[in-house]
């Protein structure tokens, strides 16, 4: 199991503990003698395990332009969890969201140049394709039907990077 | 028309009532449910009686957000008022007065206190109203709790003043018990809205946070740059480590690996039991090889690619055995290979 949750998070994915396709995996890591143990496998490779809020991840020290790709890596991500909060004020791991939900409300509720900046398109189905194809692929939602999503603890991984930028950050 | 006419006809119209009681409105409804005060038309709709409303939503403890909080003032003064005239006419008329008027308090709270707990659950549970509406909702509702537990302790002293009166000492001595749970259940009530309010507040606080830097992202602020550059996250350990496929290089390993195997191939082969893999690569004679290897990681892709190229994309969790068995025997170097993997080493 080890080789296999290594391969899986050596990929840049979160497995987040109420995700079905990461189950055994995320039960794995919850034990925490299995944690420690593969975490000093890993420590001694240079990679950190992370577990934390009901997700795992592989980290490492960055180096400066590493840290470049990565913050670049996640901005598109947090400009589609700002517009996903705009249309789903309430949102939060765990909960269910359907695509329709998404599609009735967008109108009001989007922002134009969040959607400018992630989609070339101003079509509403294609938009909303790529929107949920985006955050599937991120390991934010998970698929439970065609029309609903389960929203995975991993969205906590990027809400609390902005959590953490320091209050005066962003009004200086 | 007799109580028992009226259930009858409430039967029969059940799903109309039905209908309406959901919808709020309806564009047309029997005479007979108009004549009799059910129903009231304004303008093209016909709406139902608030009387009716009141009675359901009471009984299936529900409320919406137009739902007032009685405080039974009026009530608590002609009982009062009732109470002095009682003192000295003890009228049989007047005595029969103040047990119905007790009972309609000692009910009707008992009825609120159901409601103002629909009314949070329905605060707790919505997940469609903008938050700035609910927290100024649950402030209205928090203020119209706190003003109940203070009119509660006036009628709790209403109610005492009648234990005086032998003919109602038993009925007040029962409703008492059940006056102060209801005010226990108060007080757990303005505890739970001062913590809705409290989160709802941090919610807001927190999107408008979300919006903000998303804003800043979309000016290309450099703060943002800066700021994830100069790691001042004031949070754990999160800007020291992070995930990201650009540590692991993960798709120039795969190129590389590539070389010796068909895509697809290589993905079918992730599903294969480990204890196979182990098998088929001869393990005794890997280690051989491994033995004295600069680069256990390369060492391991050379060997397995040379027995099956398909398995080359074990090669990780062959590495990750091999780590896991022989740690002893190894060296981790600072070094990291072009597979962007740490180079271990045999120990000499």
């Amino acid at each position: 199991m080890e080789s296999v949750i290594f391969e899986i998070l050596s990929k840049g994915i979160i497995i987040s503990t109420n995700s079905s396709k990461f189950q055994k995996e995320a039960m794995w890591l919850m034990d925490e003698e299995n944690f420690v143990s593969l975490n000093s496998i890993l420590n001694k490779l240079g990679f950190y395990l992370v577990g934390e809020n009901g997700y795992f991840y592989l980290s490492k020290d960055l180096k400066t332009d590493e840290m470049e790709k990565y913050f670049n890596s996640h901005k598109l991500l947090i400009l589609a969890i700002a517009q996903l909060k705009k249309i789903f004020v309430h949102l939060d791991r765990g909960h269910k969201i359907k695509k329709s939900e998404f599609i009735k409300r967008f109108e009001t509720k989007k922002d134009e140049k969040i959607i400018k900046a992630l989609f070339n398109t101003d079509d509403l189905m294609e938009i909303t394709e790529k929107f949920f194809n985006l955050l599937e692929k991120n390991y934010v939602l998970e698929s439970i039907s065609k029309d609903e999503y389960r929203v995975l603890n991993s969205i906590n991984y990027y809400l609390d990077i902005v959590e953490a930028i320091s209050e005066g950050e962003n009004n200086e | 028309m007799r109580h028992i006419e009226l259930l009858n006809l409430i039967c029969r119209y059940k799903k109309i009532l039905d209908e309406a009681y959901k919808q709020k409105k309806l564009i047309s409804v029997p005479n007979e449910l108009v004549e009799i005060g059910l129903f009231s038309k304004i303008g093209n709709f016909y709406y139902l009686n608030e009387v009716y409303l009141n009675f359901v939503d009471t009984l299936l403890a529900r409320a919406d957000f137009s739902y007032v909080v009685e405080d039974f003032e009026k009530e608590i003064n002609k009982l009062k008022e009732l109470k002095i005239e009682y003192e000295t006419s003890k009228s049989s008329i007047v005595r029969d007065l103040i047990f119905t008027l007790l009972n309609k308090v000692y009910q009707g709270m008992k009825n609120r206190d159901k409601r103002v707990l629909a009314l949070i659950e329905k605060l707790e549970n919505d997940e469609i109203n903008e938050l700035d509406f609910l927290i100024k909702e649950a402030k209205n509702v928090l203020k119209s709790v706190e003003e109940i537990m203070r009119k509660n302790e006036i009628i709790v002293k209403v109610f005492e003043e009648f234990l005086k009166f032998k003919e109602f000492r038993d009925f007040i001595k029962d409703i008492l018990v059940d006056v102060v749970e209801l005010s226990i259940n108060i007080d757990a009530y303005l505890k739970r809205l001062r913590e809705f309010i409290s989160q709802t507040e941090k919610k807001r606080r927190f999107n408008q946070k979300l919006f903000g830097i998303a804003n800043m992202i979309l000016n290309e602020d450099n703060k943002i740059d800066k700021f994830l550059e100069t790691k001042r996250f004031a949070y754990k350990q999160k800007i020291e480590v992070i995930p990201d496929s650009a540590y692991m290089d993960y798709e120039k390993a795969k190129v590389i690996i590539g070389k010796f195997t068909k895509e697809k191939k290589v993905k079918k082969s992730k599903v294969k039991n480990f204890e196979e893999v182990i098998e088929i690569i001869d393990l005794k004679k890997l280690i051989k090889n491994v033995k004295g290897s600069e680069d256990i990681f390369k060492t391991i892709v050379d060997y397995v690619g040379e027995i099956d190229k398909e398995l080359v994309s074990e090669c990780v969790r062959v590495f990750v055995y091999i780590l896991n068995h022989f740690d002893k025997e190894l060296i981790y170097t600072n070094e990291y290979n072009e597979f962007n993997i740490r180079v271990v080493k045999w120990r000499a």
